[in-house]
């Protein structure tokens, strides 16, 4: 009788789990990349504040309070909130098209994606920079400091008109939390350094709250970017239009 | 030997277990290994979470040190080595968290918000004449107001106004008592609606500005809206444009917008009074004649004088495409013009009566913008129907003759320098039955260029901008010099120059050159 209960446990057991369930999921840099970018921000729609201070020593410390709204991996508007000189402007990305609304025009403007590297529009294009969609990964290696391992990835661009052309990011191994990225222009400069820190639960993950970026093309210039107040919305689509810009509210 | 087996098996089902475990999705396997390894993360208190959450000034200090830990030590980091993070850093980069501390999730966002938003600005333009007479021509304040809010998910409003108050004509007797009354104070609703939102479609009612086109600095395409041109071109085109009632009904469909516009009862462009700073009836008294000029009777406010158009435009590849057609009364009144022949001993040999009368007319074109290497390409084209153009022809009966014309615009956005911001235009109106009594040329071109940059992280702002007839050769230069104080407070000082004939777009206020100043406060 035992001997007959032992035997139908295991069979139960057997035939609950899948025989997959033996096997380790096989880890590749794209498969690395998308868990990164999950970390790094929700794959549904959903609208977050961003403080960002801009560094310069010896400079006074310039502060901008954005609201960011982002759909899917291609769409995003971001509302100046702060400083009341700039409240009312907004920028509309669409993958590789970029309109911004000046208040004192009151018509939406296109603007090219060289803005993306310069001003503004910069901060917002490596906070949400699809990695997973606009790069092709490779494992460089795999690296162990102080006793965490960390995944070196090495990012290419598919299209040549993503932001930069090439990107260094390193990976914990087994959280997938990004540490850090070093992103490149086509030429090889680097052009901007990205520190994922404070890590924080937001919308049931753990995710970086605070991105550091350093500017190695102007000595010392350094910006940092506090995320808050992160809500799921279900966007329409046509907010995410040129058209719709002039009825975001402030 | 039968117990060893048992426990086997046991130890099997565990094994078993423990893989399906971690055949689940990371995530999943993180939160369920939680419970397997606390030890994973380490325990800090509430005062990690609140570096963590840091969004105050006073705080930046304590966070540059941090940063610069964290900056000092993974520059050691290079990307083909294996530098090290020292263990400082990481826990930095990583605080800890206690697996009970309660998420920030917050619920998913409704966006009704039933709170009202205030923002506007106080504006004051000082501006001096620098051709004789040598005198202040406005020390003008503007008080600009929104109200705006949302009562519901789908029914949100705005509410506009604006005050202004010009004390030159309190402090001066350098205007007649016709300007003084229309310019010296005003209180004007501006944009004033509701916005009605349902599936993919949007209706807007009430007091509006309906923008059209892609031009920088000057109205092409965007020709929905009247004009407040007592002060020509130079104030802010927001400022400029007169909000009109209309149902502006919009229909979304992926990247297709399609936009339906009805003005029930028509506005016309404001102009200023004889003897204003920016008087448009100077050239007609300038004549050898006896000049009579009438009011313009302005067409009733009645549906039968409706204004109607539409405007579909999409994204198409990164071209970003629309057409527009506009049914409506020209914005500026058509001059008829009578001739009567004087008696022999009057000052003047003839008399020349003017009888302004806004007239209807169709018109419709076609925008586009594409942004290719770093630059902006736009353009426009409008065709008129029926155009309204003045004969110098004294035999012609009432001085106007009537025909089709066709403008448009080509227009590049380049930023150089990584600071130099730029737009140049070229453009062109072409009359397409052209007669050699018209008074305009069969084809009239222009360009204009556009320049900003900025000092100082962007403390000073320099702007330039320069438009002139190549037939007419007449122009306006502007020349302009912002000092951003701090995050609310500008100053303004600038020029604007006319040179040209008077019989020019330009030109005609050659004498109206002028020096100001602006303190804009904004919140």
């Amino acid at each position: 009788m035992k001997k007959n209960t032992l035997s139908l446990a295991v069979f139960f057991v057997c035939m609950l789990f899948p025989w997959a369930a033996f096997s380790t999921e096989e880890i590749t840099a794209q498969k690395i990349l998308e868990y990164a970018d999950e970390i790094r921000s929700p794959q549904a729609a959903y609208r977050v504040t961003a403080r960002v201070i801009s560094k310069k020593p010896g400079k006074e410390d310039k502060i901008a309070v954005y609201e960011i709204w982002m759909k899917g991996k291609d769409k995003t508007i971001i509302k100046t909130l702060e400083p009341a000189i700039d409240k009312g402007t907004s920028l509309l990305m669409l993958r590789y098209d970029l309109w911004a609304f000046l208040q004192n025009i009151s018509k939406p403007l296109r603007i090219s994606l060289q803005q993306r590297l310069f001003g503004e529009a910069a901060n917002g294009d490596i906070a949400r920079a699809n990695f997973s969609g606009d790069y092709a990964p490779v494992l460089k290696d795999t690296i162990t400091i102080k006793g965490r391992e960390f995944y070196a990835l090495e990012l290419t661009a598919k299209d040549e008109r993503v932001t930069y052309h090439k990107v260094n990011l390193w990976v914990m191994k087994d959280t997938y939390y990004p540490l850090k990225g070093e992103f490149y222009a086509f030429s090889g400069k680097l052009l901007k350094t990205c520190y994922y820190t404070n890590y924080e639960k937001l919308l049931d993950q753990i995710r970086p709250t605070r991105l550091v970026l350093d500017n190695p093309l102007v000595d010392g210039q350094k910006t940092i970017i506090d995320y808050s107040n992160m809500t799921l919305d279900d966007f329409p689509d046509r907010v995410f239009t040129k058209n719709y810009l002039k009825k975001l509210k402030y | 030997m039968r117990s060893m087996m048992e426990k086997a098996c046991f130890c099997f089902i565990l094994f078993v277990i423990h893989m399906w475990i971690w055949s689940l999705h990371p995530f999943d396997a993180l939160a369920s290994n939680r419970h397997l390894n606390i030890a994973h993360h380490q325990k800090h208190q509430i005062e990690t979470m609140g570096i963590a959450k840091s969004t105050t000034v006073q705080k930046d200090a304590e966070s540059m040190n941090h940063d610069e830990t964290i900056k000092n030590n993974t520059d050691t980091a290079q990307p083909d080595n294996t530098g090290e993070l020292d263990q400082e850093s990481l826990d930095a980069l990583f605080p800890s968290f206690d697996t009970d501390m309660p998420s920030r999730q917050l619920p998913e966002k409704s966006r009704t918000a039933s709170s009202m938003t205030v923002n506007g600005d106080l504006r004051n333009q000082t501006a001096y004449r620098l051709k004789k007479p040598h005198q202040f021509s406005k020390i003008k304040t503007d008080f600009n107001f929104n109200l705006s809010g949302r009562v519901s998910d789908n029914l949100s409003y705005v509410f506009g106004g604006k005050l202004s108050y010009d004390a030159v004509f309190d402090l001066t007797d350098n205007y007649n008592e016709g300007v003084e009354s229309d310019q010296k104070k005003q209180t004007d609703l501006r944009d004033a609606y509701v916005d009605f939102s349902w599936g993919n479609a949007e209706l807007r009612i009430g007091n509006q500005q309906i923008v059209w086109g892609e031009a920088v600095g000057l109205f092409f395409a965007d020709i929905v809206n009247p004009n407040d041109l007592r002060e020509y071109i130079l104030p802010d085109l927001d400022q400029i444009r007169i909000p009109v009632p209309a149902i502006n009904l919009e229909y979304y469909h992926s990247s297709l917008y399609l936009q339906l516009v009805f003005i029930p009862y028509p506005e016309f462009n404001e102009f200023g009074k004889k003897g204003s700073e920016f008087d448009f009836s100077e050239p007609i008294y300038a004549q050898n004649a006896n000049v009579v000029m009438n009011e313009p009777e302005e067409p009733a406010n009645s549906l039968d004088n409706s204004e109607f158009g539409f405007r579909v435009s999409r994204l198409v590849r990164g071209w970003d495409l629309s057409v527009f057609y506009l049914y409506d009364y020209y914005n500026f009144p058509v001059n008829y013009r009578y001739i009567s022949v004087n008696p022999i001993v009057s000052l003047h040999p003839v008399t020349i009566t003017y009888q302004p009368e806004y007239e209807r007319m169709h018109r419709f074109g076609h925008t586009f913008s594409k942004e290719y290497m770093d630059a902006v390409f736009k353009g426009e084209w409008i065709y008129t129907h029926q155009m309204f153009i003045s004969s110098i022809n004294s035999a012609d009966f009432d001085g106007m003759l009537k025909t089709d014309t066709f403008k448009w615009l080509l227009g590049v956005d380049y930023t150089f320098f990584n600071s130099l911001e730029t737009n140049f235009q070229f453009m062109q109106e072409i009359i397409m039955d052209y007669e050699e009594h018209m008074a305009q040329k069969e084809y009239a071109t222009a360009f204009s260029i556009w320049m900003k940059t900025g000092f100082f992280e962007d403390k000073i702002e320099p702007e330039l901008f320069f438009v002139s007839s190549l037939d007419q050769k007449d122009g306006l230069f502007r020349s302009s010099m912002t000092y951003n104080y701090d995050d609310a407070l500008k100053i303004i000082l600038g020029v604007d120059l006319f040179f040209g004939q008077i019989d020019g777009n330009f030109g005609i206020f050659d004498d109206s050159d002028r020096f100001f100043v602006e303190i804009r406060y904004k919140f």
